[in-house]
């Protein structure tokens, strides 16, 4: 079937910059309505076929390896100063390398200023919307998605690595331990196959058992006739008239040539790092600090969840990296509860990195026979993963580089960030429960391994009540431009616990309800 | 300790459930690998040459000279000390070093790694690759941060975990969708643990 293709003046269409969870789900979503989009894709086009269960080798294939840089206090500006964030520059965006765990966030972590109260430092804020709002839209993503144990799906079935972590889990005393909610098939479903547990979820699945706007939303999007896709088209700027309202955006193709797209409206979904870029550098004289940036939050409130890791070697083989990567949880510490010395709660969750990555990662920049003797315990590993609430701090945040351009010109992204006390306490207590599981079990040893670069990047272009607190209303709509939208992460207010996907995905379900009717009565 | 070695199906063949399994002690194991010593370098006719042992294999290299390659050699291994892993792993390491440097007009880099090792030296007192192994990692904790350490550290931990041959001897798989994941090659096979109920961890859905 020939794609539709859409002429470059066409100002009827709905522009979506990026093609992961926000973006990917927006696209197929309005088309199902009726309506024209075209997807910019700055990345390339891989597919289940062209993955490659090779950790170095997928990294190179989709991570988005553009240049930025992490600044701050985080150990990630020392480690890895050129790569803040472990997320991808490929159609299907990050959800070709996320884990698949598919969590609501609870009632009271959308209203973080009311529960947790003035916390110094903290840029708390009540999201403008209820887990009420959001819960049709849970519903239909869940759904959507074929989240494990919802709908009726029945739950992965508990790899090496979670027999240890549930046995250990519960002889501490944890309820909640199961091989989680999951987007992943445990049965063949929506013309996906099942799981055949190959252990390399972070590098695209090869089985396409875990949900991706690759190979889901998008190409159900292509089947209406009424989306194109637009791979290698790195978006540079939104371009706006002398009235305030959007007209299009720059971009340039696979050749580096410029373009301009005319659009209705356009909706931005390049993630917490590219997105607040893409504003800051759509600045004009109408608009100096960027576009959509009265409030001058834009950029601000960088959240990357409370992160690290426990890996423990155990008396007898593990074998870790057999199976689906993080189908298992402890949601014991999700809740608030004061009493622990922070505000908000987190996961355990299980993670394995093969040999290569667990080099790279699991004390970076150490040497010699000590770190040697940690990585020849690694066939008796078992491992976790810590996601947490970590605190909206306005100085947490992403700017344009003072001097160094991209190769289209345009200035590169600074990603700042310092712990808040908050997040500190909280990674203590995480770390101090994740070797208690394994110690529970007999571990030999514990290793408390330091954040990642970042997978969960939030709240750069947050929701909020008022204009002055935010950027976009509960809608995804930016206060100051009624045309432009906001679709991605960086809408969240706070960051909650729960692992951000399922959650970018409902708000891009009632994005597209809310666009779609706005369209219709001509509102926009 | 025993070390269990899954072996292969040759590529194009069916791939077997579960993997053909054959156990060694770890004694003969690493007997029967390439062990720590005996990797020389020597110049052939121009060419660098990292020679393993018994002339089991020779791996040549573009840029380095004999001595730049010798330190090499010794520093990766001291970086990243694994008694199991034969000098070869290694060699592949100084390789990708030298593939770094070779065909490249701006030379910068290359003088950089010669200057380090002098740097690296004079930080054992004399010639680094003489030093026993504790005179090597207080030599490296001298020099540990600068450009040239990093450099060589950077790409080491890079290059040497990422060697097939390496993952084995690890006990790490590797690629698994060649050979059908780990559904039916073990994937739960723990049994030093009892199983979790099935609310917990449901079994396998058939089909």
């Amino acid at each position: 079937m020939a794609t539709k293709t859409f002429d470059k003046s066409d100002d009827g269409v709905v522009v979506i910059v990026g093609s992961g969870a926000g973006g990917g789900t927006l696209a197929h979503e309005l088309c199902l309505r009726g309506i024209d989009v075209v997807l910019f894709e700055a990345g390339a086009q891989q597919s289940i076929e062209s993955y490659v269960n090779d950790e170095w080798a997928s990294f190179s294939q989709l991570a988005w390896l553009d240049n930025r840089y992490a600044k701050g206090g985080w150990r990630v500006a020392t480690d890895f100063p050129n790569l803040p964030a472990w997320i991808c520059k490929t159609v299907g965006g990050t959800t070709t390398h996320w884990a698949g765990a598919s969590l609501r966030i609870q009632e009271h972590e959308f209203k973080a200023r009311t529960h947790y109260g003035d916390v110094d430092g903290a840029n708390l804020l009540d999201w403008p919307i209820t887990l009420a709002d959001l819960e049709p839209y849970y519903a239909k993503a869940e759904s959507k998605l074929g989240v494990t144990r919802t709908n009726g799906i029945p739950g992965l079935p508990g790899n090496n690595n979670f027999k240890v972590m549930y046995n250990g889990a519960t002889k501490l005393g944890y309820k909640t331990v199961h091989t989680g909610r999951m987007a992943i098939n445990s049965e063949p479903r929506d013309d996906r196959n099942a799981c055949q547990q190959l252990g390399f979820c972070f590098q695209g699945c090869k089985m396409g058992a875990k949900w991706s706007t690759l190979y889901s939303e998008i190409p159900k999007a292509l089947a209406t006739g009424r989306l194109e896709l637009r791979p290698n088209s790195h978006v540079l700027q939104v371009l706006h008239d002398d009235g305030g309202k959007v007209t299009g955006v720059l971009y340039a193709d696979e050749k580096g040539e410029r373009h301009e797209q005319k659009a209705r409206i356009v909706a931005v979904a390049g993630n917490s790092i590219e997105s607040p870029r893409l504003l800051l550098n759509s600045a004009s004289s109408k608009f100096p600090d960027g576009l959509a940036n009265s409030s001058g939050q834009v950029g601000r409130n960088y959240m990357r969840h409370t992160t690290g890791s426990v890996y423990a070697a155990m008396p007898e083989p593990v074998r870790m990296w057999r199976g689906t990567t993080m189908a298992g949880i402890i949601q014991d510490e999700s809740h608030h509860d004061e009493k622990r010395g922070f505000v908000g709660g987190y996961e355990m969750e299980t993670i394995s990195l093969g040999v290569p990555f667990m080099a790279a990662f699991l004390d970076p920049g150490a040497w010699g026979p000590d770190f040697a003797r940690k990585m020849e315990t690694y066939e008796n590993m078992a491992g976790m993963w810590i996601v947490g609430e970590d605190m909206p701090q306005a100085d947490n945040r992403v700017t344009l580089h003072a001097s160094e351009k991209d190769p289209f010109g345009m200035p590169v992204p600074v990603v700042s960030f310092t712990d808040h006390p908050n997040d500190a306490a909280m990674r203590e207590h995480a770390y101090r429960q994740g070797e208690a599981v394994y110690d529970a079990v007999g571990a030999k040893a514990t290793y408390r391994v330091t954040p990642y670069p970042s997978t969960h990047n939030l709240g750069t272009n947050r929701m909020s009540e008022k204009p002055e607190d935010g950027v976009v209303n509960s809608y995804g709509q930016t206060h100051d431009v009624k045309n432009l939208f906001v679709s991605d992460g960086s809408q969240f207010t706070t960051g909650a616990t729960e692992n951000p996907t399922l959650t970018i995905v409902s708000l891009a379900i009632r994005q597209a309800e809310k666009m779609a009717d706005m369209m219709g009565k001509n509102e926009i | 300790m025993s070390i269990t070695v899954h072996a292969r199906a040759p590529r194009g063949e069916a791939p077997p459930r579960l993997g053909r399994r054959i156990r060694l002690d770890r004694r003969r194991f690493l007997a029967s690998g390439l062990t720590a010593v005996g990797a020389y370098v020597v110049a052939f006719r121009g060419v660098t040459w990292i020679v393993g042992p018994g002339k089991a294999w020779a791996a040549g290299v573009d840029t380095f000279e004999p001595e730049l390659a010798d330190t090499l050699l010794k520093m990766t291994r001291a970086l990243y000390p694994h008694d199991f892993l034969g000098d070869v792993h290694y060699a592949q390491v100084v390789q990708d070093l030298d593939g770094e440097v070779s065909g490249f007009d701006d030379k910068e880099r290359l003088q950089m790694l010669r200057g380090g090792m002098a740097e690296l030296d004079e930080a054992a007192g004399g010639t680094f690759v003489t030093a026993d192994a504790g005179g090597k990692q207080a030599a490296l904790g001298k020099i540990a941060g600068s450009p040239f350490f990093e450099a060589v550290r950077s790409k080491t931990v890079v290059s040497l975990y990422n060697q097939p041959e390496v993952w084995k001897k690890f006990g790490y798989e590797g690629p698994s969708y060649d050979e059908g994941g780990y559904l039916h090659r073990g994937f739960d096979d723990l049994s030093w643990l009892p199983d979790p109920p099935a609310e917990a961890s449901p079994p396998v859905q058939a089909g």
